[in-house]
């Protein structure tokens, strides 16, 4: 009945897409703009870097460290017209074998620290979610494990979602979400935008722990008021609802 | 209705954030720090300081199970076949577990082997980190035709340095000995670059086989030879020292520990945490205070 339920609002699959390609492009993102492994793994050098630094520090016998001199600075590279932070210092140059200049981080001023760092959680990091939010996982999660790809003994991956993974994750979040609006009276009340707002709001903070943006509070509220308005059954058009939020990344990622 | 779905989703996919500077603790601080240092989220209820949370993290069995898997998954390109052909794993756990200095992984006196059912850390005097061990030796014993130790020379480049090229692939008919090696196009990386793998495998010793399938190393000549580019050694021993004395290697480890907190690499500014852990690892010698260092500042989480 369920399956039933979600095939006729017919938006799995575009939710699985448009995830799918949320967390790709956020990939990409992060892939463009980090420099590939700083210096260090390169057999040759980045061409510019060389030419922007000295290599006046000789220390390779591991006796000294960096050297803040003549090095590229955020100002170096600051695009025209950009002012560079004076409060950030220019990034320390090492040296490798073979006067291997060792940068780290790219000296753009466009890049503040900390940009582009979602990773989809672990299995057994979503699983604690769902219990945190519900105080249980959802049957359908964990007896779905495989799909989330079991990693061998002793080694580690880089957790990744797929389109099969977020519609295990939007069933495994719709079937608590109908266990969570099944009995409380309020959950047999069609949504309007007052009552979407407040469980919206309520619920996001609650899942994600920190408070929905005024963007995606209106989002949220579009969903329950007119998104879902074909559905019938008001227990169910919160439970979509519910669910969609449990399948942002808000909840998915870290 | 599906236009209405696509706004909705579109907006909850995460836009390009700079973290909050404050640094009072918040329950998606604490969340992000359970799950980058030890995979999970358990057992964190009412956590409020965060240093007191990172050290908490940063004891745990979990923490020391999580990051030596990830140094395994970095030094290795796939699982090995065996348990002790992932000697990595087992001793990145028994210098975290000990509290050892993080160059012990590499020349620590230690052996990784087989025990009935187990895969153990043996000391012994004759160790080399895991460099020594019998199944990692055998696994990166490679194919080179007069038993010239390249795959293994590359492999402990990489682990230690970060080093990362790739094995050409040349026809059946070019000539793959050392002596077609030194032909432009392929002596660049053999002989002439300052990773030079043929001049580091010379240290090393050659391999053969033996008997039922089994490899048998040939100790190096002991002549001195030049490697890294301009310094001499006799072995292995002599090699991991250099490597290990130098700042290379504390960058390496600087960018694994980034990339093992952050999923990706050093950019834009936050070259100061990088740097960050570069002293601290220099002073320490330790992966605990380094980790600790990044995670610590207020650019991680607040």
């Amino acid at each position: 009945m369920i399956k039933e339920r979600a095939a006729k609002f017919n938006f799995r699959g575009i939710l699985a897409a448009l995830l799918v390609m949320g967390i790709a492009g956020c990939g990409d993102s992060v892939r463009k703009k980090a420099r590939s492994s700083p210096a260090v793994a390169d057999t040759e050098a980045v061409p510019g870097e060389l030419d922007a630094v000295t290599t006046s520090n000789p220390d390779i016998d591991g006796s000294g460290s960096g050297d803040r001199g003549d090095t590229p600075s955020a100002g170096d590279d600051a695009p025209d017209g950009a002012t560079p932070d004076p409060a950030t210092p220019p990034p320390i140059v090492y040296q490798g074998f073979g006067d291997q200049i060792l940068v780290n981080g790219t000296p753009s001023p466009d890049d503040p620290a900390g940009m582009d760092r979602q990773r989809i959680k672990p299995f057994a990091a979503l699983v604690s979610g769902f219990r945190r939010v519900f105080t249980r996982a959802p049957a359908s999660l964990t007896a779905n494990a495989s799909t989330f790809g079991a990693v061998p003994d002793r080694w580690y991956e880089e957790p990744k979602m797929t389109g099969v993974s977020i519609l295990t994750t939007y069933d495994a979040a719709f079937e608590a979400a109908r266990r969570y609006t099944a009995d409380a009276q309020k959950w047999n009340q069609a949504p309007d935008r007052n009552s979407a707002r407040a469980e919206c709001s309520a619920f996001a903070e609650h899942s994600w722990m920190r408070p929905a943006t005024d963007e995606e509070l209106n989002l949220c509220i579009t969903m329950a008021v007119e998104s879902t308005s074909e559905e019938n059954d008001n227990r169910l058009r919160w439970a979509h609802t519910l669910a969609t939020l449990l399948t942002a990344t808000g909840f998915i990622s870290y | 209705m599906k236009t209405h779905i696509i706004l909705l989703l579109t907006a909850l996919l995460p836009a390009p954030t700079a973290w909050s500077q404050n640094t009072a603790m918040d329950p998606l601080c604490s969340s992000r720090l359970s799950i980058v240092l030890t995979g999970t989220v358990n057992g964190r209820p009412g956590a409020t300081e965060k240093e007191q949370l990172i050290d908490d993290l940063l004891a745990e069995d979990a923490f020391v199970e999580h990051f030596s898997r990830f140094i395994n998954a970095s030094f290795n390109d796939q699982p090995g076949e065996t348990p002790e052909a992932d000697a990595p794993y087992y001793l990145s756990s028994h210098v975290l577990k000990n509290d050892l200095p993080w160059n012990q992984i590499f020349s620590g006196p230690f052996i990784v082997a087989r025990d009935g059912d187990t895969t153990v850390v043996r000391d012994d005097p004759e160790g080399l980190g895991y460099f020594r061990s019998p199944a990692w030796r055998e696994r990166y014993a490679g194919n080179e035709g007069q038993g010239i130790l390249l795959s293994m020379a590359y492999r402990m480049l990489q682990n230690v340095l970060g080093l990362v090229t790739k094995a050409a692939d040349v026809p059946a008919e070019v000539d793959a000995s050392d002596k077609g090696r030194e032909a432009a196009g392929c002596r660049s990386c053999h002989f002439d670059a300052w990773f030079a793998l043929d001049r580091t495998a010379s240290v090393l010793g050659r391999v053969r086989d033996g008997r039922n399938d089994r490899k048998v190393f040939d100790p190096p000549s002991g002549d001195v030879q030049k490697v890294l580019g301009a310094f001499e050694a006799k072995d292995d021993r002599d090699l991991v020292r250099i490597m290990l004395e130098s700042e290379h290697y504390r960058f390496n480890t600087c960018s694994l520990i980034f990339r093992f907190l952050y999923g990706r690499d050093v950019v834009g500014r936050e070259g100061p945490v990088f740097d960050q852990c570069m002293a601290e690892f220099k002073a320490s010698g330790k992966i605990r205070p380094a980790i600790k260092t990044m995670v610590s500042d207020p650019s991680y989480c607040g």
